[in-house]
């Protein structure tokens, strides 16, 4: 039973990135309707050009604040020069999924050619450990934690109490008449795509100290945070942050209990139930038609 | 030193609008002066160019030649959004089936940037305007109304920026008769308020009873431009190829 | 006439396929043209371009990107292998291979209609990552993170085991051969039928199509499809190793088809070419090739959207299809519906009866106890306030959805209730929709012939002349008048048109019982003229007609009988006179109130 609490504890730890992760997609595709499959990759850039600033001797909270902020408007730049010129449509889905692909291979090349491939060293921003429930935690997840649930906070404050949240989703089901409402449209995927990208970015600063920093730091996480993102609904802010959470609890005890070879299997095995006993998700709500 | 209950004769004008979708001539330099206060009618058998006139008028799209004043002030081109006072219940309502009643009015609201106070009390007032069961539940999608709740629901979303100039395209389309007779009810009360109204529709009979001034479109072109009755505007109707009703 | 020039087309091209198969071979076999090398090169190009072909077919056809293709490849090699091992031929291994992969992607397939399509390519992402992993810790049948080598293996055509030197011409062999099948399966009713519910799944039902069949075959296929190139990988490689089929490969498939474009095969060569090309041509610098591939699918997904192949192709034959028309007054009818009806529909004149039907939505009681008769041969009438209830009584006729209590809905002597929706049109049920809903990229023509070919059986059971799906389509586009514009595609096509369009569907399926939603919903004057005589025909033709609509002049013109639904329940039934005058109905559905009336009469 101990062990259960223990993985459990060290599990919500771990999961907290993915909760972040999760949260950045579910923003970004419930304001532009698009899944951005870079999201991990930007985070990871970010971390990258953190790096070298702090070696270049800028302080660490400055540099990471900065690499957040890169993030953000990273994240603008793409909404505004890969997506937008797509136009909208359901038709276009899966053509905004697959350019972010794109881009995200790029981002890859990119890193590698600047930094190399080489598993790289990366500073928490709080260093030590601590004793949570009989087992050692390090510092920095617990801030990871932390961070990650005030961030769902403030979102759900900035969702809910501003018409910003209402706005979003009108834009994302149709542009056209939501600019007819005088909607700003573009101002609207600007700010959703700043705020997923710097979520992603903060979940990749909090995982890089945790492993090291290379260029495909975020492929393995990522694959959790939309095995969160399906299991909260990729319609729920909520519910994406829980869905992280939980992963991070379930691929602790899976692995543990069942086999630490198939852990990849375990989570898509858990993406295929979900989907099929409920395809909107936990908290996500069934899209309503008129019968 | 305007008086502030001033209102100019023209409130809402076209001037030379062409507009072309890829190859196909849409509008061929119409012009269309609207005086405030009024109920037009720009009538037209499908094709005929309303849509796409109303779009225009509304600054929703912009033309591909000519311009468009607002009491009097031309609005720049490339607009591509609303312009202030003037509010656009287009073809298909175009409403946000995923959001809710109240959530869709709101957005009328925010979109045309008024203090969260007065929404409030904007939308309280719609929702007196709207059928009961809307009231009643105005948490429930859009998408599952009917066809009659959501012409209503459009109509009330495009009020909510208090517009003074209220463009509506085909309110009629889909509706029982007994909903039409509200829709155009609601338009009557619109318009002896002071809300200049111009109503875009292909159905005749209703329109031309409401309106002081009619306008045929045909195949992009204007074929009539004047009072609603009388043998003119009779042979203009049948010419257009617009029905009446046998009822 | 127009069909054996598409004959004529399909048989060319599977001639070009062929050609430039043996001519492949050829070059790098017996003819030594290019040397060892250069020779892989063309081999690998050879079962990239299999891959990436089912990659893009699904694409095309069926609307899914799915980024975890390199699961059947996988299936194909590895299979492949492990027979090999055991001692089976190539000529046992394949088929076993390409049925094992065929089954799973059937499977899989059937579940893609529960999911959008999002959630669907999202999930076979999962899936290529969990089979990732399997491949690299199920050791024994892969050999693990060591990878496997591929034995000799026998060849019962050729008499003794594949040589190296064969194992180009296998692979080339296999590629001509997927392409001239998936050329042969796309280009047919197979390819159609796919398109069509691809476009309007909801439509394709109506008229008997099978959704969640139609995806797994496709599925199914395209898995068949990557198990055979990977089967020649194995084959020409001589060893497994499990990076092939990582996400990195998976996602290398997607810039190859993005590249060369969807649902084309010689797009799917260019796109393996690339694949193949980029690292050669980057060779000995690392990180080239990720960012050509992420440059190249971003340069082509935002200027050359359909990929490099298919707008070349558009460009070269002179720009964009389909613009919107001008309306133009279309052709009429060619006169005599009745003969029309009498040589295309095996089933005309049945009696549709709808006794009791209740439905109930949660707490909401959609219909009462609704009963309607609609006489073989009549037009009846039904009307409502929207909100009424006249969607979900048309809705429960189609199948989608399902009463609470019904003692019967019949046509003739069929009981519809316990049919699927697919199932009814076959029983005689056929209708339209109110936005028309034609298949998006089909042409009219294209349309009519895959519809009509599933009335085939009950044509020719009634013994009509006219059986072949084509010359029954151009039999209704004659008798429509819409030969303007057969060869249009629906988007371009002015909304009066569309609707009849929609009836010709209808009439395809070979549906002797009409069910009209708001067909003169959206339609001006002179389209309504022109619908008018067109229902007006059918009827006097025997057809079966019930129409709903709000446009109660045409109702009233054109049926005998006029049923009134409000808030679920009939309130009135007779003709159109005693309704327009029952004080019911002119409250419920006029919004005339008797004060009004009262005072319109002073």
């Amino acid at each position: 039973m101990g062990d259960l609490i223990s993985l459990t504890i060290s599990g919500i730890a771990n999961g907290s990135a993915f909760a972040l992760l999760a949260l950045g997609i579910v923003i970004i595709f419930r304001s532009t309707d698009t899944v951005n499959f870079a999201i991990g990759d930007t985070g990871t850039l970010v971390t990258f050009i953190a790096i070298s600033a702090i070696t270049a001797g800028i302080p660490l909270a400055v540099s990471f604040v900065m690499a957040i902020l890169l993030a953000g408007c990273i994240g603008v730049a793409t909404e505004r020069l890969l997506i937008r010129p797509l136009g909208h449509g359901q038709h276009l889905l899966f053509v905004a999924l697959v350019i972010t692909i794109g881009l995200g291979l790029i981002m890859q090349a990119a890193m590698g050619a600047v930094w190399g491939h080489t598993p790289q060293p990366f500073p928490p921003l709080v260093a030590g450990w601590v004793e949570v429930g009989g087992v050692a935690i390090s510092l920095n997840k617990i801030a990871a934690t932390l961070v990650a649930l005030v961030a769902m906070a403030l979102v759900a404050w900035f969702f809910g109490y501003m018409p910003f949240g209402i706005a979003m989703r009108a834009s994302a089901e149709d542009p056209f008449a939501a600019r007819m409402l005088g909607l700003n449209t573009g101002r609207i995927a600007a700010i959703a795509w700043f705020l997923g990208c710097g979520l992603a970015a903060i979940a990749m600063l909090f995982l890089a100290a945790e492993s090291a920093l290379q260029p495909h730091l975020a492929h393995s996480p990522l694959f959790r945070a939309f095995a969160g993102v399906f299991l909260g609904g990729l319609t729920s802010m909520p519910g994406a942050v829980i869905g992280g959470f939980a992963i991070g609890v379930l691929d602790n005890i899976a692995g543990h209990y069942i086999s630490a070879n198939y852990r990849d299997t375990i989570v898509f095995s858990v993406i295929v139930i979900v989907l099929f006993a409920r395809p909107a998700g936990f908290m996500g709500s069934i899209r309503k038609e008129r019968v | 030193m305007l008086d502030a209950t001033y209102r100019p004769p023209t409130a809402l004008a076209c001037q030379n609008i062409v507009h072309r979708y890829g190859g196909v001539l849409a509008l061929d330099d119409i012009s269309v002066a609207i005086e405030t206060g009024k109920f037009v009618s720009v009538l037209g058998s499908n094709g005929a160019g309303k849509s796409t006139l109303g779009m225009v008028l509304s600054g929703v799209l912009s033309p591909s030649a000519g311009s468009v004043a607002v009491a009097g002030r031309e609005i720049r081109a490339g607009h591509g959004g609303r312009i202030g006072q003037v509010s656009l219940v287009p073809e298909g309502r175009r409403l946000f089936g995923q959001l809710s009643v109240a959530e869709n009015l709101l957005l009328g609201g925010y979109g045309a940037g008024a203090p969260r106070a007065e929404i409030k009390r904007r939308l309280s007032h719609i929702l007196e305007e709207l059928p009961k069961a809307l009231r009643d539940d105005s948490g429930r999608a859009a998408a599952t109304l009917s066809g009659g709740e959501q012409q209503m629901l459009a109509i009330g979303r495009a009020l909510m920026a208090d517009p003074k100039i209220l463009i509506i395209d085909e309110p009629s389309m889909g509706l029982a008769p007994i909903l039409i007779k509200r829709v155009y009810e609601w338009l009557a009360r619109l318009h002896a308020n002071g809300v200049t109204i111009v109503l875009l529709e292909q159905m005749a009979t209703h329109a031309v009873r409401h309106s002081d001034m009619l306008v045929i479109l045909d195949r992009g072109r204007v074929v009539y431009s004047g009072p609603p009755t009388g043998d003119k505007a009779h042979a203009a109707l049948i010419a257009g190829y617009i029905g009446e009703e046998a009822l | 006439m127009i069909a054996s020039t598409g004959n004529r087309r399909r048989v060319a091209r599977a001639a070009a396929i062929l050609l430039a198969g043996l001519a492949t071979w050829i070059a790098i076999g017996p003819a030594q043209l290019f040397g060892d090398y250069i020779g892989f090169l063309i081999v690998a190009i050879g079962y990239f371009a299999i891959v990436t072909m089912s990659v893009s077919m699904l694409a095309g056809f069926c609307g899914i990107w799915p980024i975890g293709h390199t699961a059947f490849t996988a299936i194909g090699a590895y299979v492949t292998v492990n027979l090999a091992l055991a001692g089976l031929p190539i000529e046992a291994i394949l088929p076993v291979a390409i049925l094992a992969a065929a089954a799973i992607g059937y499977l899989l397939g059937m579940t893609a209609g529960r999911f959008s399509i999002l959630y669907f390519g999202l999930l076979t992402l999962a899936v290529s990552l969990a089979g990732f992993e399997i491949i690299g810790r199920w050791e024994d049948f892969t050999g693990g993170e060591n990878g496997i080598g591929v034995p000799a293996i026998a060849s019962l055509l050729l008499g003794r085991a594949i040589r190296l030197s064969d194992a180009g011409g296998y692979s080339l062999l296999l590629a001509t051969l997927a392409f001239l099948v998936t050329d042969f399966v796309c280009q047919g009713p197979v390819g159609r039928r796919w398109l069509a519910v691809k476009s309007q799944r909801t439509a394709s039902m109506a008229v008997g199509f099978v959704p969640p069949r139609e995806n797994a075959t496709a599925f199914s296929f395209s898995a068949a499809l990557a198990a055979t190139s990977g089967s020649a990988m194995a084959v020409a490689i001589g060893y497994l190793d499990p990076e092939g089929f990582s996400l990195n490969t998976g996602i290398t498939m997607l810039v190859a088809t993005v590249v060369g474009g969807t649902g084309s095969l010689v797009g799917a060569l260019f796109g393996a070419s690339f694949i193949v090309g980029v690292p050669e041509l980057a060779r000995g610098t690392s990180n080239v090739a990720p960012f050509v591939y992420g440059a190249a699918m971003i340069v082509v997904l935002l200027f050359l959207r359909r990929g490099v192949v298919p707008s070349l192709l558009n460009i070269a034959s002179g720009g964009t299809r389909g613009t919107r028309m001008q309306k133009q007054p279309s052709e009429s009818a060619s006169g005599d519906l009745a003969e029309l009806v009498a040589e295309v529909l095996p089933s005309a004149g049945k009696e549709l009866r709808i006794e009791n039907v209740s439905v109930n939505f949660g707490g909401v009681k959609a219909l009462q106890d609704v009963s309607v008769v609609v006489p073989a041969g009549r037009a009846i009438g039904l009307i409502g306030p929207n909100g009424s209830g006249k969607t979900t009584l048309l809705n429960v006729l189609s199948g989608f959805v399902r009463p609470r209590a019904a003692t019967s809905v019949r046509i003739g002597d069929t009981e519809l209730l316990t049919l699927r929706p697919w199932e009814r049109v076959s029983a005689g049920f056929g209708r339209t929709f109110q936005h028309a809903e034609l298949f998006a990229e089909l042409t009219i023509r294209d349309t009519l012939r895959i519809v009509a070919r599933k009335g085939r059986k009950a044509r020719r059971e009634a013994g009509l002349n006219l059986v072949e799906p084509d010359a029954v389509a151009e039999r209704i586009i004659r008798g429509l008048g819409l030969d303007n514009v057969a060869e249009s595609l629906p988007h371009s096509l002015p909304f009066g048109i569309q609707k009849v369009a929609d009836i010709a569907r209808a009439l395809a399926a070979g549906a002797g019982m009409l069910a009209l939603d708001e067909p003169f919903s959206g339609l001006d004057a002179d389209e309504s003229a022109k619908l008018r005589a067109i229902l007006r025909e059918l009827r006097a033709a025997g057809v079966t007609i019930l129409i709903i609509d709000h446009v109660v002049h045409e109702i009233f013109d054109l049926a005998e009988d006029v049923y009134v639904l409000d808030f679920g329940c009939i309130i009135a039934h007779g003709k159109p006179n005693a309704i327009r005058s029952d004080p019911k109905v002119r409250e419920a559905y006029f919004g005339i109130t008797e004060p009004e009336r009262e005072a319109s009469h002073a």
